[in-house]
């Protein structure tokens, strides 16, 4: 728990941002951009997930509204290198890749207090709230904000002459935001990465997490023991939201677009379905099930890889069974062995009905993941423990030599 | 001086009329028990003095000061420290957290402090964890601190709550039925346990309690609710001899 010396500090704070430096350079030579883009979807989503975590895992407030804030975040930060940034570039006395990436820090930090302050001003009221109704609230709130961000253009330009408004353009509309600069790579949405998990465990393990904690575990409780519920709820929000913002400016500049359709409650529901699965409450939970979901996902995109995700539920199902089939062998070799048979019949018709796509599947294996996954380990796939070098460490020396 | 002072507090839930024209006073340092049947509006009058319930109509003063209305946060921060009648942990918290939660309040750093481990922020927790792990010694329940609360038998759950109490630095400790659902050994042993943390903290003590064994043993004075009103006050002994007590709680006598 101590402090680190401070010359250990600047040594980890180097080696971090250059492992960072070195992995983002061999990767952007080595790797096809279809990897690539994949896992600059991993990052961005343990971003995503991580400070939903400390708002639904940690403070135990039920929130549906993560795509709204990554919207705030995202939307603001687009438009400022959107509609700054060419100008600020030219203008800086720097050199030009210095100057771009200013004005890329800027733009996310700008994201990042525009959703803390929508964080604020949504959590406030809806904080009174619990549970399912706090679910709702906020639920409706991000689809008031991908609401506004459809209709913000033609409401800023209805006091301009007729001919000046089709062509007026601030945040694009449904049409979306197109031609922001690419910024983002593997460095920065990695760097956030690195940050957000440090920021969110450092602060777990304080008197201010411990206060967030208390007050998932007892209000009442935590009130009684001179906890103000409202601020530490609050803060929560308002953390988790700015990160959110941070995400969503870095999905803005990568991608190189902004469009409301990506940010639909059923962004905030994937969002959700990844600290669940991971366990809320656990950090490494949320990053593992990110890079997890997110592969899965691009698996499925294909027959053979969707086959192969099938042929392992099967299996997996088989192999946690075996026990309770104790003394009925038979039965258990007829049951998986008609499952994997009628799988492949299933699989033979679908390769000569629809060819190669069949990425509709995710939704339905993902609702069958999160089904089983309630039914069976209801505190996700870690619960709230975390993997550290320590544990390892003292796992193995309990280990039988 | 009176450290706390219920002035004709009364309140109402719709129609009901929980606690009528309650007046409990409690000098520094004294021991007083609130007793009564099911019902009677104990429970309700520490919500009220805890600021759970803003009383309908009435005050309460809490060391010279009026504390009517204020959040509970606030009230819990000027010196009054209490225990649930269904205990209320923080059940998946580490014992030691649950004691250290007390400290959230102040912590002696801010939120980049902690997010930054500076200095200030290492000095300041290894005093809290010191300070709690001084508690939990002093409650027996130093070798479970790294225990989740929620395996702890039911005993050192509820000395595990005075614990958490203590941690706030009260000066006055609202205890609800602290030996409910304990046996006589036990009972006994919290008897000792409140009387000697009053001494050791220099404690003012008000105890809600079902076991008469406890109160006549430790009280200085007794209150007796029925109904939501104060039917008795007075010295335990008195209050034993009490006809109105003795109908509250057995009946009337058959004639």
């Amino acid at each position: 728990m101590g402090s680190m010396s401070f010359m250990r500090r600047i040594a980890w704070t180097v080696g971090v941002l250059g492992v960072l430096w070195g992995t983002d350079a061999v990767l952007g030579k080595s790797v096809n951009p279809y990897i690539y883009d994949i896992i600059i979807r991993i990052g961005i989503t343990i971003v995503l997930a991580v400070s939903l975590n400390l708002i639904n895992g940690f403070t135990g407030q039920f929130s549906l509204g993560h795509a709204g804030f990554m919207a705030v975040g995202g939307y603001t930060a687009g438009a400022i290198t959107y509609h700054l940034g060419p100008h600020w570039v030219a203008t800086l006395p720097f050199p030009a890749g210095v100057s771009h990436v200013m004005v890329f820090l800027v733009a996310l930090l700008c994201g990042a207090l525009a959703a803390a302050i929508a964080g604020l001003v949504v959590g406030v009221p809806s904080l009174r709230l619990k549970g399912d109704y706090l679910a709702i609230a906020t639920l409706g709130f991000g689809e008031i904000i991908r609401v506004m961000i459809i209709n913000l253009d033609q409401m800023l330009s209805a006091s301009r002459p007729a001919a000046e408004r089709n062509d007026f353009m601030f945040i694009g509309g449904a049409k979306g935001l197109s031609g922001i600069p690419h910024y983002s790579n593997f460095f920065w949405v990695y760097l956030a990465g690195v940050c957000v998990v440090l920021m969110v465990r450092n602060l777990v393990r304080s008197s201010h997490g411990r206060a967030f904690i208390a007050v998932r575990e007892d209000e009442t409780a935590a009130g009684a023991m001179g906890i103000n519920t409202t601020r530490t709820k609050v803060l929560a929000f308002v953390i988790g939201s700015a990160w959110a913002g941070i995400a969503g400016g870095l999905h803005g500049h990568f991608i190189q677009g902004l469009y409301p359709n990506d940010f639909t409650f059923l962004q905030s529901i994937d969002v959700v379905v990844v600290v669940v699965l991971g366990g809320t409450g656990s950090l490494t939970g949320s990053v593992v099930t990110a890079a997890l979901l997110r592969i899965v996902e691009n698996v499925l995109r294909t027959l053979p890889g969707a086959s192969a995700v099938l042929y392992l539920f099967i299996l997996g199902g088989a192999w946690a069974s075996w026990s309770k089939f104790e003394g009925r062998r038979r039965a258990w070799v007829i049951q998986f062995g008609s499952f994997i048979i009628g799988l492949t019949i299933l699989l033979v018709l679908a390769n000569s009905w629809m060819v190669a796509r069949i990425a509709f599947l995710r939704g339905v294996l993902y609702a069958l993941l999160l089904i089983l996954l309630m039914l069976n380990r209801p505190q996700g796939l870690l619960g709230k423990s975390e993997l550290s070098f320590a544990g390892l460490r003292r796992r193995l020396s309990r280990a039988p030599s | 001086m009176a450290l706390v002072e219920m002035k004709s507090c009364s309140i109402r839930f719709g129609g009901l009329l929980a606690v009528a024209n309650c007046c409990v006073k409690l000098d520094a340092g004294e021991l007083v028990s609130v007793i009564g049947p099911n019902g009677a509006g104990k429970t309700t009058s520490f919500n009220m003095m805890t600021g759970v319930y803003k009383p309908t109509e009435g005050r309460v003063f809490f060391d010279g000061r009026d504390i009517t209305g204020l959040p509970t946060y606030q009230i819990a921060r000027l010196g009054i420290g209490r225990t649930f009648q269904n205990i209320r942990l923080f059940k998946e918290m580490t014992v030691l957290d649950n004691v250290r939660t007390s400290f959230c309040a102040h912590p002696g750093y801010g939120v980049p402090g902690s997010v930054l481990r500076t200095a200030r922020f290492s000095t300041s927790e290894a005093t809290i964890e010191a300070e709690s792990m001084r508690l939990l010694e002093l409650l027996k329940l130093d070798r479970f601190a790294h225990e989740v609360s929620k395996n702890l038998s039911y005993g050192d759950q509820r000395r595990l709550e005075i614990a958490r109490a203590l941690a706030l630095k009260p000066k006055l400790l609202l205890l609800d039925e602290p030996t409910s659902g304990m046996n006589p050994t036990e009972t006994h042993e919290v008897t000792q346990l409140v009387a000697f943390l009053r001494k050791e903290f220099d404690l003012t003590i008000l105890l809600i309690e079902h076991d008469m064994s406890l109160v006549m043993a430790i009280s200085d004075r007794v209150v007796v609710l029925d109904g939501g009103v104060t039917i008795a006050e007075g010295r335990p002994e008195d209050i034993q001899r009490n006809p109105k007590v003795i109908e509250a709680y057995l009946g009337e006598p058959v004639e």
